[in-house]
This record gives structure tokens, sequence and C-alpha cells, in this order.
């Protein structure tokens, strides 16, 4: 009895070790067996150049080819939640659909400031969609997990040279185009011009002081009641990607940058020169002199541009699309907008970001031509206007670009910011927590406990640190 | 004799085979569910891999980089205090809450409805609403401020580390009471009526009477709703993340916004797996000490 029982309780541990063990193996084999089958898709055998037709064939892909049976197309989309832009993704969708009945285009909407986490988990999960949304800063994560699939030989090389060159040269890397590009937002100072004409500004500052100087005129209080009602300086400083945007247009203003490479392909971080002081520095002066609406921490980009549409702010680090957003919430502000150059620490001549986002096709994509077809689509120049029409985002179509509505009226400020220098952000893998030392840094300076040179140096050996854990 | 001890031994295999057949569907869930993913989670903890293709071993590195970095114990730290000073909080208010509603007093089941409320809603509704609230510029709490005269310049709760701190752990307590609340009454519901009796008997007080009859009486529950909410809050993230996004300037920041920002800000998977590790056996550690110190000998 006792040797039975003794027998059967050894069994039992025996069979959970087992089990445990044979889990683990199997668990270790799986991803093993998975590392080795997963390869890259073979490039599709590059096509012969299509013989350029007709021009507008370049750019009009108004009657796409339908697929035979019925398909879904699946988009991971940041647009589709935004308003009003998400009008325009939904228009190229309902449109499409009206093409080609048997296909349904799926959107799976992701907050901008969540998709690269998102579209990484899905990534993992072997889950992602036909298209996803690519911004920029998402290029080095991409780029690891090759993710993405080459559009040069489909989407056709003399399709690929109707882009703006601006556009192409952040999204070819390699020799190979990760994404199709869209439309852009480079940053500016938008502006309320009528609170402008009121107050009887008539020209723009130059330097980061003659903005700060502005900024503290236009801080009012416009009812006379005692309180300050008006703030000349609508700030983003969320710790978030939208604030470390601003933050990082505002050091690229003062000489500085987060992150580039070298001649030699080296990363070097940038946080040591003075302008990313200076830039923090700003930061510090502008909350101190009270130009900033309370409560900057938890504004974000929504929060920010609701501040100039209720006239609480004046003026605001951004892209023409905040227009969009702002014209949305209070539609009496329509032509009362418009942008300027950022300033600049000393008055150098201006540097924007060119803020662009496209759509990619996923490597894992079962409808790679149906995804083709639709992205052309969406680039026709009737469609991308839409797009421009109810956000002033620039297209990434040189033909569209042609186009009186997008050069004119209240874009006219932000187009003119791509006339000088344009900064492209670096393609490193590690980008997202580089930009997590930006937006620590500006927090570290709202609480006024350290100084602007400690909080600098402290991101430089943040930086440094990231640079030598990913090398 | 040995034939009955055979067939009993027989017996005895049978039913202990019936037995193992029976639970090896819930074992298996919960290898599932529960030990693989540990185990997964164990593995890539000493893997520098983007989880998808590239797979490199490197053993314990991460590990002795969290246990020598200052900043991993800070987290740590403001992760402690936040736990300790949520968990204090719900099992205080929840405590007071459940006495309160145990007395015979009119509309008390509306009481009680209401009082549940806030466990109902889900965290993320909780995060945005009081973000709201807090909101300087368009927040009731500082309307409410400036009606009372109380201040004469918006109080930027979420601004400033120390109350951005107090902040996140007043909503936390406020979501949370409720389910103590419950496992509170649920828990006075089981004490004899008569220990009370007796104590009035005794010349025992309401306090007194609180103290040594329904505090004692309450001590499995108190041991089970505290290893609940220190293992739940210590991991916390929801409300924190919507609030504060682990700022200003990381004072808000827990070892799980750390963990969520090490794989995908950082895409470090090996450190953020090895930083769950250590959680893990942080927690059962706590739990280990909760039970022996709150142990019911009877």
């Amino acid at each position: 009895m006792q040797l039975t029982r003794t027998r059967v309780g050894m069994s039992r541990k025996a069979i959970a070790a087992g089990i445990a063990t044979a889990l683990l193996i199997g668990g270790i084999g799986s991803i093993s067996a998975e590392a080795a089958t997963k390869k890259p898709a073979a490039k599709p055998a590059a096509k012969p150049a299509a013989k350029p037709a007709v021009a507008k064939e370049l750019n009009e892909f108004l009657n796409p080819t339908c697929p035979a049976k019925p398909t879904t197309l699946t988009i991971a989309s940041a647009v589709i939640l935004e308003k009003p832009g998400g009008l325009a993704d939904q228009n190229n969708a309902d449109e499409f659909m009206k093409k080609c009945p048997n296909v349904k285009v799926e959107f799976i909407g992701i907050p901008s400031n969540n998709l690269p986490e998102k579209l990484t988990t899905m990534a993992i999960g072997g889950n992602l969609p036909d298209m996803y949304m690519h911004f920029t800063s998402f290029t080095g994560k991409a780029l690891q997990m090759r993710i993405f699939e080459d559009l040069i030989p489909l989407l056709g090389q003399d399709y690929v040279d109707g882009f703006d060159p601006l556009f192409l040269s952040e999204a070819i890397q390699g020799g190979k185009l990760l994404w199709a590009p869209w439309v852009a937002i480079p940053h500016a100072v938008l502006y309320r011009k009528d609170i402008f004409e009121k107050a009887g500004i008539k020209t723009f500052p130059k330097t980061f002081d003659e903005f700060l100087d502005l900024a503290k005129k236009l801080t009012v209080d416009t009812d006379g009641d005692g309180k300050v009602d008006q703030y000349g300086w609508a700030m983003v400083g969320t710790p978030n990607g939208s604030g470390a945007g601003r933050f990082h247009t505002m050091v690229l203003n003062a000489g500085a940058y987060n992150l580039k490479e070298d001649t030699n392909g080296k990363f070097i971080s940038g946080a040591s020169l003075k302008g990313y002081e200076t830039a923090l520095q700003l930061y510090g002066d502008a909350i101190k002199a009270g130009v900033v609406p309370p409560g900057y921490t938890t504004t974000g980009y929504p929060e920010a541009s609701a501040q100039l549409a209720t006239g609480k702010g004046v003026m605001m680090i951004t892209g023409p699309h905040s227009m969009g957003i702002i014209v949305t919430q209070n539609p009496a502000l329509k032509g009362k907008l418009a942008g300027f150059p950022v300033p600049t620490a000393n008055g150098a001549p201006p540097i924007t970001t060119l803020g662009q986002h496209g759509y990619a096709i996923s490597r894992s994509s079962k409808n790679k031509a149906l995804a083709v077809q639709y992205i052309k689509f969406m680039l026709s120049t009737k469609q991308i206007l839409v797009y421009n029409d109810l956000e002033y985002r620039l297209p990434s179509r040189l033909k569209a670009q042609e186009d009186p509505q997008v050069k004119s009226g209240m874009a006219a400020g932000f187009v003119n910011a791509l006339k000088g220098k344009v900064w492209s952000d670096s393609t490193a893998s590690f980008l997202g927590s580089v930009v997590k030392v930006d937006y620590d840094s500006y927090s570290e300076m709202f609480l006024g406990q350290k100084t602007a040179k400690q909080i600098a140096a402290e991101a430089d050996a943040k930086i440094k640190k990231l640079i030598a854990d990913n090398a | 004799m040995k034939s009955v001890f055979a067939k009993r031994s027989a017996f005895a295999k049978r039913e202990s085979r019936s037995g193992m057949i029976f639970t090896i569907p819930a074992a298996l869930i919960m290898f599932g569910l529960v030990v693989y993913p540990m185990l997964y989670g164990f593995f890539i903890s000493t893997q520098k891999s983007n989880l998808i293709d590239k797979w490199e071993f490197v053993g314990a590195k991460y590990y002795i980089q969290l246990l020598t970095d200052a900043q991993f114990y800070g987290t740590l730290k403001t992760t402690a205090l936040f736990a300790a000073c949520v968990v204090i909080g719900n099992l205080s208010v929840g405590l007071l809450l459940a006495v309160l509603v145990n007395q015979k007093i009119p509309l008390v089941n509306i009481f009680k409805v209401i009082l549940m409320l806030p466990w109902l809603f889900p965290e993320v509704v909780v995060a945005l609403i009081w973000k709201w609230l807090f909101s300087p510029l368009f927040g009731l709490f500082n309307y409410v401020l400036f009606s009372l005269n109380l201040i004469d310049k918006e109080v930027d709760v979420l601004g400033q580390p120390n109350s951005a701190f107090a902040g996140v752990v007043f909503v936390c307590i406020w979501k949370g009471y409720p389910i103590v609340m419950l496992m509170m009454m649920a828990g006075m519901k089981n004490i004899p009526q008569e220990r009370f009796e007796a104590a009035a008997i005794d010349g025992a007080n309401k306090w007194q009477q609180f103290l040594n009859v329904t505090l004692p009486g309450l001590r499995p529950i108190l041991l089970v709703a505290s290893i609940l909410e220190t293992a739940w809050w210590f991991k916390h993230f929801t409300i924190v993340w919507l609030m504060t996004n682990g700022g200003p300037a990381g004072s808000t920041e827990l070892i799980s916004v750390d963990i969520y920002l090490q794989a995908f800000t950082n895409f470090n998977f090996g450190r953020a797996a090895a930083e769950s590790v250590i959680i893990l056996l942080l927690l059962m550690f706590v739990s280990f000490i909760y039970s022996r110190v709150l142990h019911d000998e009877n």
C-alpha cells in the first residue's frame, strides 16, 4: 500500500515536471522554428518600367482594377479617428468601394500616439493588416522588424517619380520605398489673425526673445474681470510624441537636435549643444512669464487646438492640420488663421520638419495588388485634395501640389516653411526612447527645480547611454 | 485480508486515476494560461529580441542591469509608496463604509448601490473623467475652489509632482474602495451576532466592539483583501498612464509604466520581461509576509 502510494506520488510530480518541461521545450522549439522559417519574403521580380503613357495616368487612378472575388482590405489608420481628417480617409474608402463593390475596406482605428506600440504588437502577433499608416518616427522600428513591402516594384518607378522628392528622401531607405507618402504637416507658428489685427501686430518674431515678448503682449485680461483669459502661447506640454515633436522643432531652431547619424553612420547626441539648453530655457521662461495657459503638462494637441479655437491661446507651434480641427470647432475662424515661420534662437534661417505620413503595405499581406490599387486611387489628385481641403495637409504628389488651393489662403505660411531647411528624423530603432528623453527634459524644466544646463546635460547622458545600449 | 487490501489498492488506484483524469482539463488550462506565459516571459527575459525574427541569448544581463540601476530602485520606491497609499486608503475607506452601511438605517440599500458605482465604471472612463475634473482651465475642481474663494490662481493638480501623485492615489482609492467594502460587508455577515451581544453584556461600547469583535472576525477577509489589493495596485497601469503618462518628470512613473515604456518605446522586450519577473517574485514574497502576519490560528 505504502509502496503504491509512493510510486503514484512520484508519478504525479514526474508528470507535472514533464508537462512543464515539454511546454518549455515546445515553446522554445516553436520560437526557433518560427525564427528559422520566417525569412524575408522574396522580392517580387522587378517588372520592366512601364513606358510613360499620357501624363495624367501617372497620377489619376480613379478606375481601379477590382479583384474577381469578394475581398476585405484591412487598413490600420490614425487619421480615421480624427476630425475632420477622418472624413478624408472614409471618403477614400467609400469612393473605392463604389468602384469595386466586391471590396470591403475595413479600418482599424489607432490613435497616432499609440500607433508604433500597436503596430509593434500586431507585428509580433503576426496579424498586421494589409496596409498600415506610417509616420517617419516609426521608420527605424519598421526597418528592424522588416514588416513593409518595397513599393517601388509594386507602384512602378514612373509612378514613384510623381512624388515630391522631399517626401521620397525620407520614405526611401536602402533603395526601398517603405511607404507611399500621402501628406505632410510642416511645423510653423499657427496664429489667430483676428487677434493679431486687434492687437495691432504687423510683423512676425524672428528670434526666441521676440517670440516671448510677443507672447507676453498677447497675454491679457480681455474682459476686465482681473483674470488673464487670453494667453500668448498655446503650448503642447504633454509628455508624449505630440509635445516632444514641437519641442524638438524649437531645439532645431536653436541650432541643436536630439539624435542624428554622422557621416560614418554612427549615432550622435545633440543634447550637449547649446541649442538644446536654449530651447529648454525658452520653455522655462514662457512658463515663468505666464504666457502659457495653466495645465500645460496635460495640454495635448487637441487641448491646445481647442485653446486657439476658443481664443484662450493665440499662437501654437504646429502643422497646418490644426487649422482643420480649429475651424471644425469654431467655423467662424475660417480665414482667420495663418502661419509664420518658427522663430530661431539667434535669427538664423528657420528649420522645419516635413511631418509626413502615408500608407505602407505589410509584407505579410495577401492582398498586395489590391492595396496598390487602393493607394493609387487615394493618391489621385481629386482624392488627395479632399484631405487638403479638410485639414490643409500638403499633398505628396507633385501634380496635386500645383493646385491653387494647396498653396494659398490659410496654408500659405506652412507651404513657405518648406522653402527653408527641412530636418528629417533619424532612422534609429530606439528613436522612441530618445523622444522620451525630450519630453522628460521639458517636463523637468516645467518643475523649475533644475537649470536648463543641468537638464540638458542629463538628457545628453541618457541619449548617449541609449546609443551605447543599442550599438 | 490480503485480497481485501488488494481490492482496496485497485480501487484506490482507479479512484486516483479518475481524479487525475478529471483534473487534466483544468490543469491544461492553467498551464496554458498561467504557467506557459510565465515561463515564456522568463525565457524572453534572457533574450535580446524583437520577438519576430531576432533572438540573442544574453542570460542574466537584464537582471544585472536592473538590480544595479538606481532608476529602477527609484521606480520601485514610487510604486511601493503608491501601492501602500492606495491599499491603506482602500482598506480604511472600504472598512469604514462597510461598518456604516451595516447599520440599520433607512434607505441603506440605496446608499450601498451608490457607493458601489465607482467600481462599475471602466478604469479608462474613471481616468478621463478625473483628468478633466482636475483640469485647471476647464475642470470642476478648480471651479469649486474658486467659487469658495479658497484659491485665487488655478491649481494644476496633475502638473506638480506631489499633487500629481496625490491626485492619482485619490482617484485609485475612489475607484478601488467599493470592492473592499463589499468584501468587508460579506465578512461582517459571518461574524456571529452572539459575540456582539456578549461584548455588550460585558460593557463594551461600539468602538470596543469594533476593535475586539469586528476586526478579529474580519481577519481572514482582511488577509485576502490585503493580498489582492497589494497585487492589483502594485501592478496598476491604466489610471496612472491615462492621467499623467508617468509624469510630471517621472513622479508617477510606476513599474508597470516603466515596463510598458521599455517594451513599446525602447523596444527592449528582454528588459521589460526581466522587470516583470522581478515584480512577480517581489509580490510572491509580499504575499508570504502578509499570510504570516495576518495568519488566523483558528
